[in-house]
Parts: C-alpha cells; structure tokens; sequence
C-alpha cells in the first residue's frame, strides 16, 4: 500500500515528509507517519473515537499544535491512533487564528500488540516546512 | 575555513560577527571535531543563536557541538537580564536533563562478582522504556510540592540522605519555581512519572574507576582507583516536554508581540523581564525541581538495588553522592562581562555547568579545586569526571561539554549491529546490560555514538574543565 508519508534518516532525530492534495490530508498523513514511527506495521484496533480540537496562530503552529496533542494524550492516557477518521481546517471567526478538529479512532496501548519502536517525544519547529500539499517535521526521539 | 571558522587559540575557534549577528560565535574544539561538522546544520544554529536579542559576549559551542532545535547541541548562551531574552530552545524539551554519581566503598572486583545480579536488580527496582509508570502516584497538591522543593522533596519524603541536597548543582532546587504556570496537561503528564527512567540514551550505570589523572581532586572527590561508582542520567520526562511544546507556541507570539527578529522559529523567545519570559522561568523551574526530584528518587531505587545485592546498608556501603548536574537548564548567575560582574541568565542546551575554584557555590568540600563535572560517554567505552575551571568563568560563563553525541542514527545502528553482536561486543568488554527493548539498545550501541574520549580531551584542552578520571562501565540499564 503507498503511504502519503516518508520517514527520513537523521543522525539525531527524525524526520518525515508526508504529503496530499490539501492541508487537511497534509496533517492527516503527517498522524499517521508519527504512529507508523512508533508503532511500525503494527495492527491498532479500532476500539475507541475521540475528539481532538486545537488552534494555532497559523498553519505551521496548528500543525505543531496538533502533533503534539496527540502525543500528549499518549503520556496521560495511553491512547494510540489507528487513523484520523475526520479532519477540518477553519479560520477562526477574528481571522486571527486556525483552528483544527478531528475524530480519532483507536485504542489504549494496552491492547497493542507491539512494543514501541522509537518513542516520539515531541514535534518540533525545527526545519519545519509547510505548504497546502507537502509538510516535513523533525521530531525529537 | 568554510563558515569564516578562524583559530584563534588551541581549541577555540571564532566566528566573526556579520549580518544580523549580535556578537560573535566561538566554538571550542579541535580541527578534528570542526571537519565533522561540516556539511551539519551545527555552525549555522552556532550563528543563529548570536541573533538573539540581548546575548552577551558570543554565540557558544562546547567540544560536543552537534545539530539541534534552534540552539546546537552544546550551546550555551548569557542573555542580559533588562535588555536580553530567554529562549526555550535554548534549554531544550527534556528541561534539566542531567546526570549524578554516586560513589561507594565497592571495588571493581567486588562489582564482577555479582554483575548479573546487580544489574538484575537494578532493572526490577527501576522501571525503564516507553510509558512505564512509577510506583508514586503524586495528588495535585504533592505534584506542586515537587514543583517547587525539588530533590528536597524526595529526601523528606525518605528518597534519600538530607547530605544528597549538598552535591546537587542548586541543592537540587531552583528558585522561581511557580507550578501555576505550568499548563494542566503537563502536571498530568508529570502525575506518575515521578521515579521513571525513561527511554532514549538514560541510563542507569555502574562503572568502575580505571585512571586518574588528578589524584589532589580525585582525593577531595572522594574517588580511588577500581572503585565502583552509579550514574543516573534522565530528566523531567513528559512534564519537561509538555512545559517545552507549550512555552514554543507562547514565545511565537511574543516574538511578533515584541517585534524580534530572528532566523529560526525554533530560537522563539521572550524578553526575560516580560510576563511570558517571567511565566516560562517559572514553568521551566519547575520541571528543573522536577527533574532533580527524578534523580533523586532513581537515585533512592539505586542505593536499594545495590544494598539488596551485596546484603549491606548503603551507608555502610558509602554511597554517597559526588555530585548532580543539569546539561539543559537556564541559570540566573553572576559572572564577569567584560570586566564588570553582572547577574546574567545563562542558557545551557547540551551543556554542563563548570564552576572553578572558590566559587560560592561549588560545595564546600569541592571549593578547593573547582565543581565536578560528570561526562557519560556511551555503555561501551568510557566516561569522565572532570572539574570545573577559572578558564571556564572566563571564557564560557562557566561551562563545559555534555557528553558524546551521535555518530549514527538509529536506522544507521541498527544496520550496523545485530542484538547478539552487541551483546557479544558488551561481554567482551565486561558490561552487562538489561534494556526495556532490544531495538532500543541496538540503537543505543557504542558505536551509535562519537567517542566521548574525543570531547573530554577537546574540553581539557580548552581549559573549559580538567580531567579526574575516566570510568570503564560494567553495568547499564536503559530504557
């Protein structure tokens, strides 16, 4: 199957460019790079949905924003992305910020069957690069 | 010289200013480690860096400069406190990252004769690798007190001796610590990690003492030759992260509310004496006193490890702590700008505080002959314990390198070595390891890094710390 995403070698880190038809599809293979990353090929059940919704004061911080909230509820609840089931990008009413929601769907780790690969402990602005159709992030492992 | 790197001494290098540059960049390192540099995005952060608003004297790398976020690994930059900023990328997401040793009365002998277990014990006491929770479930209320006590609150709370409090670098707590603003999700994330190891390059290690090059500081250290001593070497795990991620996104306003100009979003920053500047430090403090509580309390779990493997008190056993330092932290310190004493605020990203001798706050014992520095380098080859310098107070407002740096990256490693070659090549050399994963040990193996012999004869040579002695591990875990 042919990802939106490649995962990139760095000596320190890594980095992922994924890639869509728009910033919506954008953010959505960029996910599910971070949990490839994590989890590898490993099969995430699709148990549970949850809401995601965050905001930024422009794409490359709502990007950021978004990552990294993932990555949040994984420390506090355990919580692993199977796939991104619904995702909107709207300017906010005062046109001074995006805002992001989502509907996640899958499962405490607990019922993962597969260690960690690599821990994500962060996405970073470091040579960050957006546009509609292509994003690269670097995380810090 | 590509970069407009010139020598200006053995192991300094100078960048003169131009452009947008504040001050100049200096890095210190020998021809060897600038080659490798070349061709890294490390110079180019070196010379970001010198763009922030209010940095003093230079932009500076220490012998372990390597590519980071914004800052180089090995960074270290004083801003000034009415007219500088402070910059989270300048601390890094693992806020007080850092290492402490502590010695015993144990013999190298000793050790080899109950390696396996030792070693077994140390990986059930201790829980590493991805997403393993601690044993302390801390209410809100006792997380704040952490917040602000530090390693003080793991020692009253029986995690420790109240002489441990002694040989932390700022008796393991910082002021300015304030847990309000600190957001929620971080205080979550900081609820059960308290006593975790982690994963990544953390470790928990015994080595044993294989040379001395300073037997006056090894005696005062209280250091002797095939001695056991234990590393522990983690930070304030997701907490530290959680403050990090949330204070990059407050700085981005602040840099267009404040009007700063800089190369890389990932330097944001706020004037210091701003409310986010203000509101950071204090975030940042707290996952500091976070993280030495951490430590202290791995440090708790080492003690029972070895006591419960040699059948011995660790007092009896004289485990007593060497000391604590933080490599990614920002200080508020006096030091001499040009000629005049000013209280700076000192980032140090990747970077070891060196303090010489005589100053206030090196531990008394230690005043004579200046701060211990701790260098893990990898679980295979060695590590260092240096102390810090006058050269340092003059030249890198008292800093020093970190450790070793990635040579491989972790796909690299693990094309480059098999588990049952490393494991092979650690018997070899008489090191037994226990790990959360085999993947991430792989990826942890010696030859993934830079040999750290490299960067402490660099740092010698640049008189930012003077070599003690080198230690030769014998058994690590690691998440």
């Amino acid at each position: 199957m042919s990802r939106g995403f490649q995962v990139v070698d760095h000596v320190a880190d890594i980095r992922v460019k994924a890639s869509g038809p728009g910033f919506e599809d954008v953010f959505s293979e960029m996910s599910e790079a971070m949990w490839f990353v994590m989890f590898g090929e490993a099969q995430i059940p699709a148990l549970h949905k949850w809401h995601i919704e965050v905001s930024g004061m422009d794409m490359e911080d709502l990007l950021i924003a978004f990552l990294n909230e993932q990555l949040g509820l994984f420390d506090t609840d355990g919580m692993v992305m199977a796939q991104v089931e619904g995702l909107t990008i709207e300017q906010d009413p005062d046109g001074e910020a995006v805002c992001l929601k989502s509907v996640m769907c899958g499962a405490p780790v607990s019922h993962v069957e597969a260690n960690v690969n690599v821990q994500i402990k962060a996405a970073t602005f470091h040579g960050l690069h957006l546009t509609p159709t292509e994003a690269w992030v670097t995380f810090d492992v | 010289m590509a970069n407009n790197l010139k020598m200006v001494r053995e192991c300094q290098w100078v960048m003169p200013r131009s452009g947008g540059m504040k001050v100049d960049g200096i890095i210190f390192a020998t021809q060897e480690i600038i080659d490798d540099l070349q061709g890294t995005k490390a110079i180019e952060q070196v010379r970001n860096v010198a763009h922030l608003p209010g940095i003093l004297q230079a932009s500076l790398a220490m012998p372990d400069i390597h590519e980071g976020y914004g800052f180089p690994i090995g960074g270290v930059a004083a801003t000034d406190l009415d007219n500088g900023v402070v910059s989270p990328g300048g601390i890094g997401y693992d806020i007080n990252c850092g290492v402490r040793i502590m010695v015993s009365n144990l013999t190298r002998a000793d050790v080899i004769k109950r390696q396996e277990e030792l070693v077994s014990n140390l990986f059930a006491n201790i829980p590493t690798g991805v997403g393993k929770k601690g044993s302390i479930r801390l209410s809100k209320k006792q997380l704040e007190q952490v917040l602000t006590q530090g390693a003080g609150w793991a020692v009253s709370n029986d995690y420790g001796w109240d002489s441990d409090l002694e040989y932390c670098e700022e008796n393991g707590c910082m002021e300015g610590a304030d847990p309000s603003h600190v957001s929620e999700r971080a205080l979550k994330r900081g609820s059960d990690g308290l006593g975790t190891l982690g994963s990544g390059n953390h470790f928990i290690e015994v080595s044993y003492v294989e040379e001395i090059f300073d037997e006056e500081a090894a005696s005062i250290f209280g250091l002797f030759k095939d001695q056991a001593v234990f590393w522990v070497h983690s930070g304030s795990r997701g907490l530290g992260h959680q403050v990090c991620s949330d204070y990059l996104r407050v700085m981005r306003r602040a840099v267009s509310k404040y009007g700063i100009s800089l190369p890389d979003r990932q330097l944001d920053c706020a004037p210091v004496m701003s409310d986010e500047g203000k509101q950071y430090f204090a975030a940042m403090a707290s996952a500091a006193n976070y993280a030495w509580a951490n430590r202290q309390v791995l440090a708790h779990y080492v003690r029972k490890s070895v006591s419960q493997t040699f059948g011995k008190t660790p007092e009896s056993l004289g485990m007593y702590m060497l000391y604590d330092v933080a490599h990614n932290i920002g200080k508020l310190e006096q030091h001499l700008v040009d000629g005049v004493k000013r209280r700076v605020l000192v980032h140090r990203k990747g970077a070891t505080r060196a303090f010489g001798p005589g100053h206030k706050d090196v531990p008394e014992k230690y005043r004579a002959v200046g701060q211990p520095v701790l260098i893990p380098g990898d679980m295979g080859r060695a590590s260092y314990i240096l102390r810090g310098t006058e050269t340092a107070m003059n030249l890198s407002f008292g800093s020093a390198c970190h450790g070793a740096g990635r040579a491989l990256s972790r796909t690299q490693a693990r094309k480059a070595i098999t588990i049952d070659e490393l494991k092979h090549e650690l018997e070899s050399r008489g090191v037994f390891v226990r790990s959360a994963t085999m993947k991430g040990l792989v990826e942890e193996a010696p030859d993934a890094y830079k040999d750290v012999s490299t960067v402490v004869e660099a740092t010698h040579c640049a008189g930012l710390a003077a070599k003690v002695a080198r230690v030769r591990p014998m058994g690590v875990i690691k998440g």
